[in-house]
């Protein structure tokens, strides 16, 4: 019977974010193992930015601002809450938070993932230009401010606003919006459409059928 | 009539001290070099006080590598991407500062692998100035600041780019998220567009943000100046009034030749076009553009011997002097002949 590989667990209480970003940017994954553990988190800001390896990162507790921008590669959960501009400027990879994630969620990813599964705070999705944020909960006001490109799913209701500045990209939603920004039309939800939001939705964990949620573009805009 | 004159007119260079003794034809060495260091010790090194902004490669066309080549040789960083530098064979890449503009995600290679990067909160035009949309106080741009040094690993200065005349609260917010240098940019929407208006307006806004970042304890910032100035002279008086380094990108593209073979562009392509000899000469070599710049340091290093200034972080305000006694007021200087202490 072959075993599961252990997750290497790193006692990190006493560190800094700055430290705890050194050691994860200097993890050899061919000596240290791909799975890491990190529990007792306690709102860092800043925390584990800039990591391009290709390892999988389980984090306990709350986060602070500016988690994990400029990431690329790494798929990360997180088992807590998540200050402001979460994943921001990520360019590739997984992030998902299991509690609720402040303002400026997924902030100018240009790839991979961010998912939610709990609230998110106003601009959700703020500039996003190529990746996909998912929440699963309510969203505050002003999601997708400038938003250029990529996908935002948004799996409840919505603050006022929705698509502020927007230029490009889709979104979905599945609950009430409050108001719409000049200029954000609803579409007809096409099979492409089904299609890309189920994959969003397996990938972010997330049980809910695609024909639920109504679909947003930009007249005029690119997709 | 009279000639417009700028404020900087009525300001003379003097003497400060003797120049140490040495065999005739041999001078004393002048270091005018500057350094935009962080925390950790990793620095920028300009051989010369000035940088080129606001050169695109799509405007310059084949002069580019021409141009990085230059700028390299003489140790001047220019602001570019990673992609405008990708053309310019590598032993003439000079040291890139890197810009975030409103409203763009940060990437992770211009980041990384810049020799300076900074946060402009204006969009690509140099107008509309606001702080990023993902900042909602002065904790937010310190916490924006500090990841960004995490992601970098400490390697790179982060700068941050304001107005000229930007407010004291504005200056002291970016002071207090800790950047390595700020640049004071001119803007295009400004009213001045007169030449001795913008170098008035940059005398004014240079002594004035010295002053505000000397009230928020860190006087020793480098302050970048982005101002059209071609002027020799007003250059070096605004080093002296507190610039520590200023845009020469006006002075290159006042010397860079209108090559008559533009006239082909739409009939030839660009590897075509290159392959005219007269172009390839044109392309290969730019001496005016060498010129310039060599004037410009060479003045640099006149004034600095004419006043007994070994080093560049000697120039300061005590060098000038002026025949105005209000403008001698508004720029912290000391009226021509009386010696300020």
């Amino acid at each position: 019977m072959s075993e599961e590989p252990q997750p290497s667990a790193i006692c990190l209480k006493e560190c800094t974010a700055e430290e705890i970003g050194k050691r994860l940017r200097a993890w050899d994954t061919s000596v240290d193992g791909n799975t890491i553990s990190i529990a007792d988190q306690k709102c860092a800001h800043g925390f584990a930015a800039g990591l391009n390896q290709s390892f999988s990162l389980h984090i306990e507790g709350d986060l602070g601002d500016f988690a994990f921008m400029l990431n690329e590669n790494a798929e990360i959960e997180v088992k807590g809450n998540i200050g402001s501009c979460g994943g921001h400027s990520l360019c590739s990879g997984f992030l998902l938070v299991n509690g609720n994630a402040g303002d400026g969620f997924g902030a100018y990813a240009t790839g991979g993932i961010v998912a939610c599964i709990g609230r998110s705070g106003m601009r959700c999705g703020l500039g996003l230009s190529g990746g996909d944020v998912v929440v699963r909960s309510d969203v505050g006001a002003e999601a997708a401010f400038g938003m250029s490109g990529g996908t935002l799913v948004l799996g409840n209701t919505v603050g006022e606003h929705l698509g502020a500045g927007m230029t490009g990209g889709t979104i979905f939603v599945r609950g009430a919006v409050r108001s719409l920004a000049p200029g954000i039309r609803e579409n007809r939800l096409k099979d492409s459409d089904t299609m890309r939001l189920s994959l969003l939705l397996a990938r972010a964990g997330i049980r809910a059928a695609a024909k639920e949620f109504r679909v947003y573009r930009v007249q005029g805009g690119a997709t | 009539m009279m000639n417009a004159k700028s404020v900087l007119d009525e300001v003379v260079v003097t003497p400060v001290a003797l120049m140490p003794a040495m065999p005739p034809g041999y001078g004393p060495a002048i270091s005018t070099a500057l350094a935009i260091e962080t925390a950790t010790g990793r620095k920028l090194q300009l051989n010369a006080p000035f940088f080129a902004k606001g050169l695109a490669s799509s405007q310059i066309g084949a002069n580019w590598p021409v141009i990085c080549g230059i700028l390299r040789a003489k140790g001047l960083p220019i602001y570019a991407t990673v992609q405008e530098l990708q053309s310019v064979p590598a032993p003439q890449v000079p040291a890139r500062i890197a810009q975030r503009f409103l409203g763009q995600p940060l990437i992770h290679n211009e980041v990384n692998l810049a020799d300076a990067f900074e946060l402009a909160n204006c969009n690509r035009n140099g107008n509309g100035w606001s702080w990023p949309y993902e900042i909602g106080s002065g904790r937010d741009l310190k916490t924006l600041v500090t990841t960004l040094r995490s992601a970098t690993q400490g390697e790179v200065p982060i700068g941050m780019t304001l107005p000229l005349h930007a407010k004291p609260a504005d200056l002291r917010m970016s002071l207090e998220a800790s950047v390595d240098y700020i640049t004071l940019t001119h803007c295009s929407e400004s009213l001045a567009s007169r030449a001795e208006d913008i170098v008035s307006q940059s005398a004014f806004g240079i002594v004035s943000a010295r002053k505000l970042c000397a009230q928020f304890g860190r006087a020793k910032i480098p302050l970048l100046l982005d101002a059209p100035i071609t002027d020799h002279e007003h250059l070096v008086k605004l080093l002296a009034l507190g610039a520590s380094a200023i845009n020469v990108a006006a002075l290159i593209r006042n010397a860079m030749p209108t090559t008559e073979p533009k006239r082909y562009d739409s009939m030839l392509t660009e590897n075509l076009l290159g392959s005219l000899p007269s172009v390839q000469k044109a392309v290969r070599e730019l001496p005016q553009v060498e010129r310039a710049i060599t004037e410009v340091i060479e003045k640099l290093h006149e004034i600095m011997r004419f006043s007994g200034l070994l080093d560049i972080s000697e120039l300061d305000l005590t060098c000038l002097q002026s025949m105005n006694a209000i403008v001698a007021e508004r720029l912290g200087v000391a009226v021509l002949g009386n010696r300020v202490s």
